[in-house]
């Protein structure tokens, strides 16, 4: 237990730190990719921190005087620390896996032995105990299947009545939720969804005093009216339409599916860890050639179960609730369309832009412009060679031949601008050197 | 009158003349030329200057004619550019 605390607490450290480093930032930074990786990681963290806090919670509040119970909620926890200890070594912050189906079962084990009276145990604890026994100690499963014969033959009447009853109770809340954690998941969704809103407002916010097309004040009331929507659609979340069997049953298969995946996702990982561990052992470079190819090839397949898995989990959500994969088409269309509106304004803008260039006038005063900017560069940097060369023929040893000469006119006010220029020179020159 | 500079003549005369500006072409920088008056007005409008390739070589000058029509008509060119700058 204290294991599962300190490797939460270990993870809260992170969140903490990451949060720090957030705050480092500065507005501009704040805009960047990184800064929006970072606050993903820590609304993640906080999913995932409070996902297991209330486990830990709900296993702490189980009195219990019982060893069999007490050992299954030990090894709960054991679960729990391990599911921490790998999100913590492996920086994984995927929440999606706080929707797979080991979490499934384990939030399961942990409902059952609450909901399980304390004075009899039953066939769910016995049989997983019996499970933990034979996955810790190996033992063979026919002690343990003689052991359960043996207490089914002690007790036979009780035991049926009691397994009856309960299954009838757990139909009775199949009927309410139609699928394990359901609500959980149903919640969580809607959470996700809100929190990205919420974060999509807050971004626009922050742009839209620079945008005076209004183009971002529309869409974040596009968006504060869609977080109105689902914020009524988390309240009313316990009237939504119950799943046909037909659903149920393909939603299992997917489940089923995406068991089979996470064993062969393992498979992967096992199998490149030890191809890593050999090629380091290996000496030739020609053999580490090798081994790396194999290990680039099954991290391929690995990816490519990855996004299987995404697919998986997309669409069981898509099946359990039809308005999710509504609002996932809807989103795609408004952002086709807003695509679509980017596109034609910017093709607009570019046309004004060829336009007013195209415009003779302002051709003509643009060419000009640009070559008086280029004369007068040219004119102005020959001045400081100018004062230098003066400066040199006034010296008193220079000696100044007067060979030949062309003969000119130029206006008084040519001149007079020409004095005043060389008068404003000499002042600027006369003033660097004091 | 910071701009003056004695020149000696091919006679051998001192003359006193005030430089209005040194530049070079923007198409030949090799070549210097100097534009200097003695500031003798032509009528009321107009002042005569005089232009010629500026050589240098240490502290010893040399103002040439400039021979070549065409590139007298680019120094004009340039001196009237100069003229439409300033104004």
């Amino acid at each position: 237990m204290n294991d599962a605390k300190n490797l939460l607490n270990k993870l809260k450290e992170t969140r903490d730190y990451k949060k720090d480093e957030l705050a480092g930032m500065t507005e501009y930074d704040l805009s960047s990719d990184e800064a929006q990786t970072i606050n993903n990681e820590i609304e993640d963290l906080d999913e995932i921190i409070k996902y297991y806090e209330l486990l830990i919670e709900k296993l702490e509040k189980i009195k219990t005087d019982d060893p069999i119970k007490q050992e299954q909620i030990n090894r709960q926890f054991e679960l729990i620390t391990n599911k921490l200890k790998s999100i913590n070594d492996n920086s994984n912050y995927d929440i999606t896996t706080l929707r797979s189906n080991d979490n499934q079962e384990l939030e399961r084990n942990i409902d059952s032995i609450i909901d399980n009276p304390e004075d009899t145990n039953s066939d769910t604890i016995q049989v997983e105990q019996t499970n933990a026994n034979s996955e810790e100690n190996n033992q063979p499963s026919e002690e343990t299947s003689s052991e359960q014969v043996e207490r089914e033959e002690d007790n036979p009447v009780v035991e049926t009545t009691d397994s009856e009853s309960t299954s009838e109770e757990n139909e009775e809340e199949e009927e309410r939720k139609p699928i394990s954690s359901s609500e959980q998941a149903y919640v969580s969704i809607i959470d996700d969804r809100i929190r990205n809103v919420e974060k999509n407002i807050e971004r626009l916010k922050k742009i839209e005093k620079y945008d005076l097309t209004g183009k971002t004040s529309a869409r974040r009331i596009g968006y504060e009216l869609e977080l109105m929507e689902l914020k009524e659609d988390k309240k009313n979340f316990d009237n939504r339409e119950s799943l046909s069997a037909e659903t149920e049953e393909r939603i299992s298969q997917i489940d089923q599916d995406h068991a089979e995946l996470l064993e062969r996702r393992e498979e992967y990982k096992a199998q490149i860890e030890h191809l890593k561990e050999m090629k380091e052992n290996l000496k030739g470079l020609r053999n580490k050639v090798k081994v790396q190819r194999d290990i680039k090839r099954l991290e391929i397949r690995l990816n490519q179960l990855r996004a299987g898995e995404i697919q998986m989990i997309e669409g069981q959500k898509s099946l359990m609730y039809p308005k999710y994969k509504a609002d996932i088409h809807r989103q795609a269309q408004i952002s086709k369309a807003e695509g679509k509106v980017d596109y034609i304004e910017e093709k607009i803008a570019v046309n004004d832009e060829m336009q007013q260039m195209l415009d003779d006038r302002y051709l003509g005063d643009r060419i000009q412009g640009v070559v008086t900017g280029i004369r007068g560069e040219f004119y102005q940097g020959q001045l400081d060679r100018a004062s230098e060369v003066l400066e040199q023929m006034q010296q008193p040893d220079a000696n100044v031949e007067l060979l030949g000469q062309r003969r000119t006119t130029i206006s008084q006010l040519y001149e007079r601008m020409i004095r005043d220029r060389n008068e404003n020179q000499n002042q600027e020159t006369h003033e660097l050197a004091a | 009158m910071n701009n003056m500079i004695k020149v000696v003549d091919a006679t051998g005369m001192e003359i006193e003349v005030e430089v209005l500006d040194i530049f070079r072409l923007t198409d030949n920088q090799e070549k210097e030329y100097i534009m200097y008056t003695q500031n003798k007005e032509v009528d009321e409008n107009n002042i005569e200057v005089f232009v010629s390739i500026l050589k240098q070589d240490g502290n010893n000058f040399q103002l040439l004619n400039i021979e070549d029509e065409e590139e007298w008509k680019k120094v004009q060119k340039a001196i009237d550019e100069m003229g439409e700058l300033n104004e």
